[in-house]
């Protein structure tokens, strides 16, 4: 065909025609047909080279400071940083739109730590130069993680995957942020794809196993927040890319133990076989054991950890990130690249102890311990009391020396823990109190006996025993002890033996000091006839009438208790105790009744206290009771209770003078004669200084009897004085009796 | 070439344009030829001979086509002829375009793009632009290093060898050296003595290059010379770029490490207590320092400053050597002092096992109560105060501890 086309062949042309092909070649068999056709090629492949060295050199042509740029690129490759950044900067100032001057620089300065300055430049390049490319967006990317936004470079890596979902390097950077944001399942979705993109089956398989522990966390998380359905396909999935997963069994452990008895599973995953000692059972295994790596830091002696037959990984640190199990302390983690990512899996271990002495004195329960313990007492600290009352010998010499030394409330908790240690710390009590004793340089006050005597009081009938050896000493103290005991048990068939063996005055100086609830417990207990009630408690030496009324209240026999202080003298004591008693409803009827017993001498006291304001009125009822008993004698008394002016208190007076009666009226006149000094004085002049007599004028009409009539008429015979005649008359009117 | 010489004066009379020029030359030679008949004559029958010749070559088409393409050849000739000096820029410019696309594909992570530009500006022989007259130098660099992340060392090396060293510019040769030393080191087949002298040389050079010193460092080790390497590597954590600080502090430490344990199995405890100084000033904040010092102190039987070189570290690994001081020397330190010089939490777990060990059940009881109050139920707890108890003979409360802490693990 060849040899045809050049030689033209003329007959060829006469040829019949064969379709489109023989048209063609008859076109191109033309003439000059072929020559343009050449002319045409060789024209358009030299347009076609020139325009493309056209292109190529006007790509150069329209670089500025080409060769800083070439050099910063090469400087940036060979790890030059600052002298790459330095030329880079330049070149962009230079030449704003070299691109891939400005992504170099962004990279550069990311790898010199400027993340901020980094994602500057990669976000100029994508909002300002509009450029549209995965490799600046996964720098920026990057330069986000570096600044801490680990969920930010997340997101801006992914939607740079989007673009060329193909590239493991990519999606590795995803996965990592991922990790360092703590977001396990989009750490998980992430490997998976990662995953689809490698090849290299060493680097899959290392990878599988990462991204099988990403899973498996990812379903701890959702187990922890209560939906084990996705946990459980969670774990499936982290299952099916590593079987042997560090982190599966606690988290199977975990979904077991949420869909049965958690308390079962963990008796059954506690256990260690009989057979085995739990060093060899893999249950508690030291770090090293089975943690190969940590076998290198960790010698034979190091301190073991639990792992409950491989429920934990043996790992003191993990990655606060990403929560990867770390062999040892290490400056960056090799999985998601978290600097400083070490955080300890038991912390307290290397937490201070806040002070090793206190620590060590505890575990050697010595003084200084317990010496702490009372100082938190004091300040009502419940633990405290609790494991003083559990160290229970050890802690009562300190206890003692506390509850004596002390006052107020801090005393009263020693003493309170005291009692609550029971009496089988007697003895020790007892030797702690003799010490305490004998160290005191300067007796000066009684010493810990009464503190000793009010702690056996609450033992009761238990301790008799530890106080046999008390009966044969001859130690003040101990007899004080004795006594205070006896007394605290209320037993006055036990306190026989005390009397039997102490002379009455000590006895006593020991009830006067007994606190009132002790004495008020014995006291009721006194029965009538007694050698107590018929001698002891009736001398004059024992003051504690207050508790002899008190003990009425709950006394088996009251009217013994009545007697006793009917036949003590009426002292003062006893008459303010009574008084005192009116204001209690349960000793108020005792009370009275001894008053009214007493007659007179309580007489004075009852008046006094009726006069108070104090009282309310059911008191003033009782004492008003008590006095009106008085009769004469009383009117007498009230009558001089009046004072020159009026008072409020005037109308209650002479409302018992009312009461009283005619009984008084004698008592009244005669009163009313007596004039004090100021009324003889003022006799005339001053009308206010007569109130006493108005009062008992007043009262005699406000009586009305017969006898007060005449008295008052006797009065107003009597009576020289014109305003006072006056008052008599009116009261003489008031009362109904004016003679005329 | 000495007939360039003697027109030389002609040139410099000529006019720059090269149209011009021509116009210039053969105005002169046509007068010559008007002036004298029978030249123009001959001239003429040149023409018609010529003419006679052609003829026959245009009634073909393949006459036509040779025509054609001397005509061209002869045209494209002259065209070069004319523009030769513009066409050789033209050609240098386009080269260190290629090579710019070449870099922009590198930096965009392009590697395959990047490598099959840069080979093409690699094998460029042609004039060199004048704004970068290193093009094809740096090309070949860029090539030797893509191939040597390849980890196609023999190739690389070709590449390096290629590289003329001549005028080039610091960075690249900077590049070079650093790229020549890693690919020579990666091949295997240099003595090392060579290639740690050319890399001292280089240091020496360029003090602060990660690469080079890093070359150095792993030269040192391969040698076997590990004290030195260990000096080389403080000098490459000292100038690591902070991306890369981390890992090159890391890597420190962990040489500083090894070189105290080997001092000190070595019974070096001077040396060793040296490489625990150096160790404090490259982790400050970590507890390796205060291990290594607390081994010398161990190694040279000074339990006391061991534990407290331990017990300084803050750290359950000095813990752990506490454990095994008092393991291999029961009683060396009393549990008061211990707690003093080591006051952490964990150490009273020490105290338990020590006490119980001792014998002493009643302290043990309250020092495993106090550690069990203080510290809770966590693996270590649970651990050692099993053993404790077990000591003790109280395997009821140790299950009950066990149980307890399973139960926390299993509880949300």
């Amino acid at each position: 065909m060849a040899a045809s086309f050049l030689r033209q062949d003329p007959s060829a042309a006469d040829a019949p025609q064969g379709g489109a092909w023989d048209a063609l070649l008859d076109v191109v068999r033309a003439p000059y047909v072929v020559e343009l056709l050449l002319l045409l090629g060789v024209v358009g492949i030299g347009f076609f080279v020139v325009r493309r060295i056209v292109a190529l050199v006007r790509h150069a042509g329209d670089r500025a400071a080409l060769a800083d740029y070439l050099l910063g690129v090469e400087q940036a490759l060979q790890g030059d940083l600052s002298g790459a950044e330095k030329r880079l900067r330049a070149v962009v100032a230079q030449d704003p739109d070299n691109h891939f001057g400005r992504l170099m620089l962004g990279k550069v300065l990311g790898d010199l730590g400027h993340a901020e300055q980094a994602h500057q430049q990669h976000v100029y390049l994508r909002d300002a130069f509009q450029v549209e490319s995965g490799e600046n967006e996964l720098l920026l990317a990057q330069s986000l993680l570096a600044a801490g936004l680990p969920a930010e470079a997340a997101d801006v890596g992914e939607r740079a995957m989007a673009r060329s979902p193909s590239q493991a390097a990519g999606w590795e950077f995803v996965y990592r942020a991922r990790l360092r944001q703590g977001d396990h399942e989009g750490a998980s979705a992430a490997g998976k794809k990662l995953l689809a993109c490698v090849r290299d089956p060493a680097e899959r398989a290392r990878l599988q196993r990462d991204v099988a522990r990403t899973f498996a966390e990812a379903g701890v998380l959702a187990w922890r927040s209560g939906d084990g359905k996705h946990a459980r396909h969670l774990a499936k999935e982290a299952a099916v890319l590593d079987e042997g997963q560090g982190a599966l069994p606690l988290l199977r452990a975990r979904l077991d133990a949420a869909a049965g008895d958690r308390a079962v599973l963990a008796k059954q995953l506690s256990i260690v076989p009989e057979e085995e000692t739990p060093r060899d059972a893999g249950a508690m295994v030291p770090a090293g054991a089975t943690a190969n790596e940590l076998a290198a830091v960790d010698g034979p002696g190091a301190l073991p950890i639990a792992t409950f037959s491989g429920l934990l990984e043996p790992a003191r640190w993990i990655c606060r990130s990403c929560s990867q199990p770390l062999e040892r302390q290490v400056h960056a983690c090799l999985r998601c690249g978290e600097a400083d990512p070490c955080e300890l899996v038991e912390p307290s271990l290397v937490a201070s102890v806040e002070s090793p002495t206190e620590a060590m004195d505890r575990i050697d329960v010595n003084d200084a311990h317990v010496k702490r313990l009372i100082q938190r007492l004091a300040r009502g600290d419940a633990a405290a009391r609790a494991e003083l009352v559990q160290l229970g010998d050890a802690a009562v010499p300190e206890l003692l020396r506390a509850a004596w030394r002390s006052s107020g409330a801090g005393a009263e908790l020693a003493i309170s823990a005291l009692e609550e240690l029971g009496p089988v710390v007697a003895p020790v009590l007892f030797e702690a109190g003799d010490q305490l004793a004998r160290a005191r340089l300067l007796p000066l006050d009684d010493g810990p006996a009464t503190v000793i005597g009010r702690v056996v009081q609450s033992y009761g009938r238990d301790a008799l025993p530890h106080m046999e050896p008390l009966f044969r000493s001859t130690r003040s103290d101990h007899r004080r002890i004795l006594i205070d005991y006896f007394l605290g048990l209320a037993d006055v068939d036990a306190f026989q033996r005390v009397l039997e063996r102490f002379p009455p005055m000590e006895i006593l100086r020991h009830l006067n000091e007994a606190r009132p609830e002790v004495l008020r417990s014995f006291l009721a207990c006194v029965p009538r006839g007694h050698f107590l009630s018929e001698s002891l408690l009736l001398e004059p030496t024992f003051y504690r009438d207050d508790a002899l009324l008190a003990a009425c209240a709950e006394a088996e026999d009251r009217d013994a208790l009545v007697a006793v202080m009917l036949g003590r003298e009426p002292t003062r004591t006893l008459i303010t105790s009574l008084v005192a008693g009116l204001r209690d409803e349960v000793l108020a009827p005792t009370a009275a009744r001894v008053l009214e017993a007493i007659g007179e001498p309580a007489l004075e006291h009852a008046l006094a206290a009726f006069a108070s304001e104090d009282a309310d009125e059911a008191v003033h009822e009782r004492l008003a009771r008590v006095v009106v008993r008085g009769g004469a004698a009383a009117a007498a008394h009230i009558a001089e209770s009046f004072g020159p002016e009026p008072s409020a208190v005037d109308d209650r007076l002479r409302r018992l003078l009312v009461i009283i009666g005619d009984v008084g009226v004698d008592a009244l006149l005669a009163a009313f004669d007596r004039s004090g000094w100021l009324e003889k004085v003022a006799v005339g002049l001053l009308s206010r200084h007569n109130n006493r007599r108005v009062q008992l004028a007043r009262a005699l009409g406000e009586l009305g009897t017969s006898t007060a009539r005449d008295a008052l008429h006797v009065l107003i015979e009597r009576e020289k004085d014109d305003n006072l005649r006056l008052t008599l008359e009116r009261a003489l009117h008031g009362a109904g009796g004016s003679r005329g | 070439m000495a007939w360039k010489g003697v027109l030389a004066p002609v040139k410099a009379v000529l006019p720059k344009n090269p149209w011009l020029r021509v116009l210039f030359v053969l105005v002169p030679v046509l007068l010559v030829l008007a002036l004298f008949n029978p030249a123009l004559e001959v001239l003429l029958k040149v023409v018609d001979l010529f003419l006679r010749v052609l003829e026959p070559l245009l009634q073909t088409t393949l006459g036509r086509i040779a025509l054609l393409t001397g005509l061209l050849g002869v045209t494209a000739l002259l065209s070069y002829w004319l523009l030769r000096q513009r066409l050789r820029d033209w050609r240098g410019e386009a080269a260190l375009g290629r090579h710019l696309q070449a870099t922009a594909a590198l930096v965009g992570q392009n590697r395959r793009g990047s490598r099959e530009l840069f080979r093409r500006v690699a094998r460029y022989g042609g004039p060199l632009p004048a704004r970068y007259r290193h093009v094809v130098q740096d090309a070949r660099l860029k090539l030797a290093r893509l191939t040597l992340k390849d980890d196609d060392v023999d190739e690389a090396l070709r590449w390096l060898q290629r590289v003329i060293e001549k005028d080039l510019p610091k960075e690249l040769q900077r590049s070079l050296l650093q790229l020549r030393l890693e690919a020579l080191r990666r091949q295997g087949q240099f003595q090392p003595a060579t290639l740690r002298r050319e890399a001292e040389a280089a240091a020496k050079r360029f003090g602060d290059d990660v690469v080079i010193l890093s070359v150095l460092r792993d030269l040192c080790i391969e040698q076997d010379c590990l004290d030195e390497a260990v000096e080389w590597q403080e000098r490459v954590a000292t100038h690591a770029a902070p991306a890369g600080k981390a890992t090159e502090s890391q890597r420190l430490v962990d040489m500083l490490q090894d070189a105290g344990a080997r001092a000190l199995a070595a019974g070096e405890h001077t040396q060793a207590q040296k490489f625990a100084k150096r160790l404090k000033k490259a982790d400050p904040d970590g507890a390796s320092a205060g291990l290594l010092l607390g081994d010398v102190h161990r190694g040279l039987g000074e339990l006391r400053k061991a534990v407290e070189a331990y017990g300084s570290t803050r750290s359950p690994v000095g813990l752990d050597r506490i454990a095994e001081v008092l393991r291999e020397h029961p009683g060396a330190v009393e549990p008061r002092e211990l707690l003093a010089i080591c006051p952490m939490q964990g150490a009273l777990l020490l105290v338990a096992r020590e006490l119980a060990r001792a014998g002493e059940h009643a302290r043990a009881a309250r020092a495993a109560s106090v550690a069990a109050e203080a510290l809770g139920p966590t693996p270590t707890v649970c651990a050692v105060l099993a053993e404790v108890l077990d000591l003790l003979g109280d395997q009821q409360n140790a299950q009950l501890l066990r149980q307890d802490t399973v139960l926390r693990l299993l509880t949300p």
